[in-house]
């Protein structure tokens, strides 16, 4: 199928196959009383389409693994929905569940660990077949005379049109259909028909035993895959990276889903045996169909495969939208710094490069309004500092980190005794942070001397000594509030003066562009500046 | 929150680079194999140059690195080839702590005569090509007019530790001073004597810093360690030193960090932490073992950001191995490309980058996603790395290779240059200028003299 | 389509068709049957009416009254009957055919014993015989297991092939493996190889007689064997010390040496005393086993709550003193029915069970917590593997090494603690055999010339401990396909440097 089709294709049947609507998925992890929860999905929607490739993308720990695993039930929703072909799945339970799972299948990252070492690759493919008995032998009768069908032998009836064997019952004999993904021969089925007045009772039977087939269908599908029929007997320590690889996806196919969650499937391989899996992967979709949701950490796969990409942080999505377009052009401020941090394998591009600060915040403690807030380097600043130069802010941003990230970290009982002991302040520690945050060219260098001796209210005079007289008060009042011992008010203080919306209020999706491209950010806002033209002045000013 | 824009900037390479790799050989020994993990390569660090290895898995780039650090463990072996580390303060250091397995270049040259010398090992058997280092090869040679036109010198003969052989220096000897800077052979060190290079001179990084930290204890205690260990300070001023060390890895809040543990630390920090402790150690050169491969691409871009900081800061030399073509894009100014234990490709990184020659490097390339964003399929080179566990009479890569020929079953390809003198390739496509037979006879002559009979 | 039409035929057809291997099988099999059968017709009897009597005791403990007396008597009755006539039926190899019990008169000539030799080499003898016939009896097993795999299994390959292969290439499990065959043959076999039979030596000595030729009297005499035994008791001090490999003064051969009081055989005493202790100790061992491993499994499946209480239960376990766990469950179901079985035997080996199961619970705890964390587990819940299945499928052969490691290194505890219950009057009672006595009693002679009373018994608990362990390691290697030689290993090593 040429590009041209898939893309016709996808949009003649552009229904939703998943939808996902406000999904979150908490984790207790098994802390005592009163602990808080992992936020590790808080509240997303999406929908991917049949026969479409969605690609999720984000740092390690922004959920994007735990949203997959909960789109496949590996994991229970906190709350939301997950609507698969306009089913809501997460209230699915035992043999409904079972039952449903042959739709929706996972290809784990770690071929290492995700094969059983003790088990040949054929009994690893074998075993979802063994679990859901395949095959079932659903039967489809068609009679031209629409008299009521009753079956005895072998199988099922069913209504399905997607029946394992279709049997056309003639006026003096019948014939038999079997459908493609069974490995037997029409002629295996054995049919007869009795009549009876205004009903009419098929029997049949199979000739073939249900653990040849299944050997059957594996051999095949090891062929599907690119791998040989004789590695049916092979153990996966046998096989390379790539290869093993491959055995998780034939296991994955051998249910015949609609729905595959691609977790990493080619992180942990080598580039040039990954571009082989991602071949495979291309190939796979176009043969059986499948809908992929293709979560990876190397953005330039993602570009390379997937239709459309959401860009995770932090629980939430940030961004979502057309692959090329978004990479092309990223709204958002996190899918902009995310995008200039790939290394380009060209050393002659002199791209502007956006360096993030920090790490990403625990999802057990995430920052109140905009997740990407701590981080932003287009943050939106309250009106009255909007004019104050990058290092000061920069360092009120920094300051502000510590404090947040001191507020997290339990004080140790060594250290609570030290300053009860009065062998160490508060002060001299938020002395040195201070001079560390505003002056930093300083600090790198030796420290002279003279300075060492220095009183500490004099060094903080020295450090504070560029910042304009309006943010000076503040960030006495907050060190005079650390002497204190309490961090966290200095940590509030500092938030309720330099904070904006960015922290205050929660951001929504902005659709921003007529591809139906959402942003989840503040400066979509019409009152705000857009965040490109910000990065650009601030690239200017470098 | 810095912005800033990088392009590589080209070193002039000196004759005295600070590490020089030749003929290295690291093999690993079974009962079943012996598998040549590193084949016979060969290259030079520069002062404050950052050298990339690149690579698949099982290419044995990593195997380089810890041959160098003398952290091979058994069943591996380096088993031939000389690393040699051309610091003079570590020389002098190494020479007063070792003054029985150090040798004095200047003495043997006032002591023994270099064509006499000569004379002896060609009489022993030696080869004139590999005395000569493939310069003559005749039988014939003139062992006075060698010495006199300075085709082989006393320093010539140390470094291919021919001088062994005639029994004027000891095998056990490491060290070697001379009047034009000395240098440490690294590969018959002891394994105290590594322990002393290791650190103070040569640091590593590893791919996962959790390993390289105690869990059970806090960073600035590991870092205070390493300080006490190679600079011998002690109390309140290691405590400062290792605090100016973590602010100067950019880790903020350093003053209550140090007294933290390494689970507390995220992955940045942590591999921020593993740096600090290496800078402690004040190396000369930094081998990074991977070591933003674990890390997501917004914290590699602070790492690679602060080691091009901290090489600017301290001149330091860096040999940087990864697999990932866009950070050695990054970072380095030399690469060199491995492939199934040998080097095949060595070359600055735009050249590389630009007019790659080697097929195997063309096909890495190729493969990246992205590359051709009008085509559909990705491209792929064909088959498996194989394991190199025999000595190759061949070009390994032959049998993926595209352009393969009769000749690539029985010719062992060298390194040769590609247009560019800094530009080699092992290859036997090359050198282009050349036909193909002639093309092949070189190859051939240049396999018979580099260090044949070691193989 | 890769198979073939041929359907697949089911086990029987396939015998129907080509006869002939099995039916050679069988016959073989038959004759080495007929060889022993009186031996085996007796052991059968021992454990049918071992369990009867269980059974027949529950039964009454369950419904009462005066019916089932008479039920459990005709059991009885048929059994007694059944031991008689297993007793009629010939051995070849037994005490019988083969005596090695006689008398030397002054002219050096042996009577009474098999072919007139010298009792140590008609004992010699019967064991090399024994021990041959049980390999012999093994090897057709295993030749049984190759005929099926030749002639009549459907696959012509299947993954327990690579583990007998392995195992076969696997020295120290193969040691471990010869190890435990010798001892369980020792027990099976405890009539036959002894130099006497436990009735005669231990259970009843007054009601046998022994002949020996008097040097003062010049004649052959006959003294019981009690009155024999107390004269030839090891003491340690003075001239009475029966050491192993010796004669007594009445030409009985003690290749173990004497106890002390009343100077049994210890050979026999061991021999015997195998029966008891490796099945109370493979019992006690199995118990701890299957609920060590279970319980970690569950602990590392569902973990949370489920963890959490068998945490406590185990921790409140522990938290007790062994010994008077032991105490308390054979103080509370002495009167019970369970006590009857084996002496008590079954009681004491669950006891164990349920004393040890913590301890190698906490060692497993990891490594199943470990395997449970692997992506294969999460597989199979993606496609709805049932969570029993799982746990047996693609968790237990991971922990099945370490159960049988550990397990096998408790087995020596157990023996050695039922020796310490008989001690406090509980347990096996005197005068039946058990390992754990042998070592008890022989303390106070370890350092005088009668040290082998203890140290013999301590060599082979040590010895069955080690076998036990080389086997486990034999097993786990084979199940492993990983291990397939170390150079594999070794190998992917080397290459895996690069990465």
């Amino acid at each position: 199928m040429s590009e041209e089709l898939l893309t016709e294709s996808r949009q003649t049947t552009a229904e939703p196959l998943v939808e996902v609507n406000g999904l979150k998925t908490y984790y207790d992890t098994g802390g005592m009383l009163g602990s808080q929860p992992v936020k590790a999905v808080d509240g997303v929607d999406f929908s991917i389409a049949r026969g479409e490739t969605l690609g999720l993308v984000g740092e390690s720990g922004c959920g994007k693994t735990t949203l997959g695993r909960t789109l496949v039930q590996l994991e229970t929703a906190t709350d939301g929905e997950v609507l698969f072909d306009g089913r809501d799945v997460t209230t699915l339970s035992g043999s409904e569940l079972k039952k449903w799972r042959r739709n929706a299948q996972i290809v784990f990252q770690d071929p290492e660990s995700s094969l059983n070492s003790r088990m040949t690759v054929g009994e690893i493919i074998r075993e979802p077949l063994d679990v859901h008995g395949w095959p079932n032998f659903t039967v489809a009768v068609d009679d031209p005379q629409d008299r009521s069908v009753s079956l005895s032998g072998d199988g099922t009836l069913t209504d399905d049109d997607q029946a394992d064997i279709t049997v056309a019952v003639g006026d003096d004999d019948q014939t038999v259909a079997v459908r493609e993904g069974i490995p037997m021969d029409e002629s295996a089925v054995k049919v007869s028909t009795t009549e009876r007045g205004s009903s009419v009772t098929v029997s049949l039977s199979v000739g073939v035993s249900k653990s040849r087939l299944r050997r059957a269908r594996v051999r095949e599908l090891l062929k599907t895959v690119g791998l040989q029929e004789e590695h049916y007997y092979r153990y996966p320590h046998q096989f390379s990276g790539g290869q093993r690889q491959r055995v998780g996806i034939a296991r994955s196919l051998a249910l015949e889903p609609e729905f595959v969650v691609l977790d990493e499937p080619v992180s942990a391989l080598d580039v040039s045996v990954q571009a082989k899996v991602l071949n495979l992967l291309e190939d796979l979709q176009e043969q059986f169909g499948l809908t992929y949701l293709f979560i990876a950490h190397d953005l330039s796969v993602v570009r390379h495969i997937c239709d459309r990409v959401a860009v995770m942080y932090l629980g939430h999505i940030m961004e979502i939208g057309e692959t090329e377009e978004l990479f092309q052009n990223p709204k958002n401020p996190y899918t902009y710094s995310l995008l200039s941090a790939i290394p380009d394998p060209d050393p002659e591009t002199t791209r502007e490069r956006v360096t993030l600060r920090g790490t990403p915040p625990s999802p057990r403690n995430p920052p109140s309004g905009c997740p990407f807030s701590t981080r932003c380097p287009v943050k939106i600043r309250p009106t009255e500092y909007r004019d104050i130069d990058e290092q000061t802010w920069e360092g009120i941003e920094l300051l502000g980190d510590i404090l947040r990230n001191r507020e997290q970290q339990s004080v140790g009982v060594r250290e609570r005794a030290k300053r009860l002991l009065g062998l160490e302040t508060g002060f001299d520690d938020i002395v040195d942070v201070v001079e560390e945050v505003f002056m930093p060219e300083t600090v790198e260098t030796e420290q002279s001397a003279a300075e060492r001796s220095m009183a500490d209210d004099e060094r903080l005079e020295a450090a504070l000594s560029d910042v304009p007289a309006t943010v000076k008060t503040h960030i006495e009042t907050a060190v005079e509030l650390i002497e204190a011992g309490d961090e966290s008010q200095a940590h509030q203080l500092l938030t309720d003066e330099f904070g904006s919306v960015c922290e205050h209020e929660s951001p929504e999706h902005h659709p921003v562009s007529d591809t139906g491209r959402a942003s989840y950010c503040h400066r979509h806002r019409s009152e705000y500046d857009e965040p490109e033209p910000v990065f650009d002045s601030h690239l200017d000013h470098d | 929150m810095s912005m800033h824009s990088h392009s590589p900037a080209s070193v002039d390479r000196t004759d005295d680079a600070l590490l020089t790799v030749e003929n290295l050989q690291t093999s690993f020994f079974t009962d079943k194999e012996t598998i040549r993990a590193v084949d016979s390569i060969s290259f030079e660090i520069d002062r404050g140059e950052t050298v990339g290895i690149v690579g698949e898995s099982g290419s044995g780039k990593s195997v380089t690195a810890r041959s160098i650090m003398g952290l091979i463990d058994a069943p591996g072996r380096v088993v031939g080839g000389s690393v040699r580390f051309n610091d003079a303060e570590t020389v002098e250091r190494l020479a007063r702590q070792y003054p029985d397995r150090t040798i004095d270049v200047d003495e043997l040259r006032t002591e023994h005569d270099v064509a006499d010398c000569i004379e002896q090992l060609l009489e022993q058997g030696v080869s004139p090509a590999k005395l000569t280092d493939g310069e003559q090869d005749r039988s014939d040679v003139d062992p006075v007019e060698l010495a006199r036109e300075d085709i082989v010198t006393m320093r010539d003969l140390v470094e291919r530790r021919f001088t062994d052989e005639l029994g004027i220096t000891e095998k056990s000897a490491f060290v070697v001073r001379d009047t034009d800077g000395g240098y440490v052979d690294a590969t018959h060190a002891s394994e105290d004597a590594f322990r002393k290079l290791r650190g103070r001179g040569i640091s590593m990084i590893f791919q996962d810093p959790l390993t390289s930290l105690n869990p059970v204890y806090t960073v600035g205690n590991q870092i205070k360690e390493a300080i006490r260990l190679h600079q011998g300070l002690q109390g309140t001023e290691a405590h400062e030193e290792a605090i100016r060390l973590l602010e100067a890895v950019s880790i903020p809040d350093a003053h209550r960090r140090v007294d933290e543990y390494p689970h507390e630390f995220s992955g940045g920090m942590r591999q921020r932490a593993v740096i600090a402790m290496a800078l402690a150690c004040k190396p000369e050169l930094l081998i990074c073992d991977e070591p933003t491969t674990a890390l997501d691409v917004t914290i590699q871009a602070q790492i690679l950001e602060l080691l091009m900081e901290i090489q600017d800061d301290r001149d330091l030399a860096i040999m940087f191995i990864t697999h990932d073509m866009g950070v050695i894009a990054e970072i380095a100014d030399q690469v060199n490309v491995m492939y199934a234990g040998e080097l095949v490709e060595k070359a600055p990184v735009g050249a590389l980058f630009d007019a790659p020659k080697h097929p195997y490097t063309q096909g890495l390339l190729e493969s990246i996603p992205g590359r051709h964003p009008e085509e559909d399929r990705l491209r792929t080179i064909e088959g498996d790395v194989p394991t190199p566990n025999e000595q190759p009479t061949y070009c390994r890569f032959a049998p993926r290779c595209p352009e393969a020929f009769d000749a690539c079953e029985v010719v062992h390809p060298e390194n040769v240059g590609v247009g560019d003198a800094e530009h080699t390739a092992a290859c036997l496509l090359y050198p282009e200028e050349l036909p193909t037979d002639e093309a092949l006879e070189q190859h051939r002559s240049l396999g018979a003299t580099d260090g044949g009979d070691q193989r | 389509m890769s198979e073939t039409a041929t359907t697949e035929l089911p086990f029987r057809e396939r015998l129907r068709e080509n006869p002939r291997p099995a039916l050679l099988w069988v016959g073989v099999l038959g004759v080495l049957l007929a060889l022993e059968i009186g031996a085996i017709t007796s052991v059968a009897v021992t454990v049918v009416s071992g369990l009867a009597g269980a059974v027949a005791s529950a039964a009454a403990a369950v419904l009462g009254g005066p019916v089932v007396p008479s039920i459990g008597g005709a059991i009885d009755g048929a059994l007694t009957s059944a031991a008689h006539v297993a007793d009629g039926l010939p051995s070849l190899l037994s005490r019988d055919v083969i005596p090695n019990q006689g008398y030397q008169t002054p002219d050096g000539t042996w009577h009474g014993t098999f072919l007139g030799l010298e009792p140590k080499y008609a004992w010699l003898l019967r064991l090399v015989l024994v021990y041959a016939y049980m390999f012999a009896f093994l090897w057709w097993c295993w030749r049984g297991y190759r005929v099926y795999v030749r002639h009549y299994r459907f696959a012509d390959w299947t993954p327990r092939d690579d583990m007998v292969d392995r195992l076969r290439t696997h020295r120290w499990g193969q040691f471990g493996f010869v190890v435990v065959l010798l001892f369980v043959g020792m027990a099976l076999f405890a009539p036959a190889i002894s130099p006497t039979s436990a009735d005669q030596n231990i259970y009843h000595t007054s009601q046998y007689d022994v002949q020996y030729y008097d040097a003062d009297t010049e004649s052959v005499e006959t003294i019981a064997v009690l009155d024999a035994n107390l004269d030839s008791a090891s003491r340690g001090a003075g001239t009475t010390n029966i050491g192993p490999w010796q004669y007594d003064q009445y030409d009985r051969f003690h290749p173990f040496g004497t106890m002390s009081n009343p100077g049994q055989d210890l050979f026999t005493f061991m021999a015997y005393g195998a029966r008891i202790s490796l099945a109370i100790g493979l019992i006690a061992i199995g118990v701890s086993v299957v609920l060590a491993g279970g319980f970690s499994m569950l602990t590392a499946y569902y973990k949370g709550l489920v963890d959490l209480s068998v945490v406590f239960v185990s921790d409140s376990i522990q938290s007790l003193p062994g010994i008077l766990l032991l105490l308390l469950v054979v103080a509370v179901f002495q009167s019970h029915w369970l006590w009857e079985i084996y002496n008590g035997g079954l009681l004491l080996a669950l006891a164990f069970g349920v004393v040890y199961w913590p301890g190698l619970w906490r060692a497993v705890r990891g490594p199943a917590l470990q395997v449970a964390e692997q992506e294969w587990v999460d597989a199979a819940k993606s496609y709805g593997q049932r969570s029993v299945t799982t746990m047996r499928k693609h968790m237990l052969p991971y922990l099945l090494s370490y159960l049988l490691i550990y397990g096998s290194m408790s087995l020596g505890g157990v023996i050695i603690g039922i020796a310490g219950l008989s001690f406090l009057g509980l347990g096996i009672d005197p005068p039946t055999p058990e390992w754990g006595r042998a070592i008890n009693t022989g303390q106070d002679y370890v350092t005088t010339p009668a040290w082998h009373i203890s140290l013999i018994p301590g060599i082979l608990i040590v010895i069955v401990v080690t076998g036990f362990n080389a086997l486990g390691d034999g097993i786990r290697d084979a199940m492993d396909p990983e291990s397939e030689g170390e150079d594999a290993g070794a190998g992917a090593t080397a290459s895996g440097g690069g990465a």
